[in-house]
């Protein structure tokens, strides 16, 4: 689907207005950020891999053709950036994901204690870091930027499939977590 | 009350897309204690998603980023002013021997000397060297940023 204000602000941009980039940043910084962020554990470097993602999107925006929604596009070249960035320093992205896949196949038969949303909310944070790269990604494309399946597809080549797996098994690992940690705090 | 109770997908399903879950699932939930624990877990889990702070990697990165795509644009615009330049000093040069010596023009207009031939060439060759390198250098530049996304 083709958005009029993207074409437009495109156009503008192909045609020598290089400053209406700047717009095309204000509105795609956040989930550029967030995929970096989530990405990236390696602070120092996240400034530059982003700076690198908005240079080559504007090299390559005359190669736009609007198969997708811009701000998607630009999360597709940001999310191929880090995954070079890691190949390059020998980072692994899909790490764990067997052992998290065989933790997840355990059914606990009893009753769970219910935590409360405050419980949660304060210690989540640190908790969705402990994720594997690749989860920790996808639930905040699909919880917090709350984008669709095919959008997220699109930015990181996963199958639909695959990543409704992959969210599953990362709000189940994300349970345990927690789960553990309140039992610890209870005894 | 169906006694089996729902898988943890099916669980998490009531949660992100209750659109995809029947009555009997939403049934189960409001009366089985052990899945609906799991449910408000869940639950619990995916509001506290949605409130994650936002992470800002730097408050400058739309000012670098507009920074260095101007710098590459005036890098850009740089070989056409030496070009410009370079241009400007052959012909400065050819009108200042045509000016010193009329003669020798006079000589060229009627069958271009070896002297004047020797000039044009000394001129125009390292112009057409310096240009073609540098069309060249643009072109693996480009090629390398393509390669790079």
């Amino acid at each position: 689907m083709v958005n009029p204000n993207d074409r437009q602000l495109v156009d503008r941009i192909v045609n020598g207005e290089s400053r209406a980039f700047a717009v095309v940043i204000q509105n795609t910084e956040k989930l550029v950020s967030q995929i970096v962020y989530r990405m990236i554990s390696i602070p120092a470097d996240r400034g530059d891999i982003a700076q690198d993602v908005y240079l080559k999107a504007f090299q390559k925006l005359k190669d736009f053709r609007f198969q997708c929604k811009l701000s998607t596009w630009i999360g597709q070249i940001a999310y191929n950036t880090c995954l070079k960035y890691l190949e390059k320093k020998r980072l692994l992205y899909l790490e764990d994901l067997s052992v998290a896949a065989d933790a997840a196949g355990q059914e606990d038969p009893g009753a769970e204690p219910i935590f409360s949303q405050n419980q949660v909310s304060g210690i989540l944070r640190e908790t969705v870091d402990k994720l594997a790269p690749v989860y920790r990604t996808l639930v905040v494309l699909f919880h917090l930027e709350e984008l669709s399946y095919e959008e997220i597809a699109t930015i990181t080549g996963l199958p639909q499939g695959t990543i409704k797996s992959y969210l599953f098994r990362a709000r189940r690992q994300l349970k345990d977590m927690l789960l553990s940690n309140y039992k610890r705090e209870e005894l | 009350m169906n006694d089996a109770h729902l898988s943890d997908e099916e669980i998490q399903l009531t949660i992100t897309e209750p659109e995809y879950c029947t009555d009997e699932q939403f049934g189960h939930l409001d009366t089985c204690p052990i899945c609906a624990a799991k449910a408000a877990n869940y639950s619990a889990i995916v509001s506290g998603l949605r409130d994650l702070p936002k992470p800002v990697i730097s408050v400058h990165l739309q000012f670098a980023v507009m920074e260095k795509i101007a710098n590459e644009k005036s890098r850009s615009k740089r070989p056409d002013i030496a070009i410009g330049l370079l241009a400007g000093l052959a012909v400065a040069a050819i009108s200042a021997l045509v000016w010193l010596n009329p003669e020798l023009f006079r000589l060229t207009l009627s069958g271009l000397s070896a002297d004047m031939l020797g000039l044009a060439v000394f001129i125009v060759l390292p112009v057409t060297i310096f240009y073609g390198l540098l069309t060249r250098r643009i072109y693996q530049k480009q090629m390398q940023l393509l390669e790079n996304i």
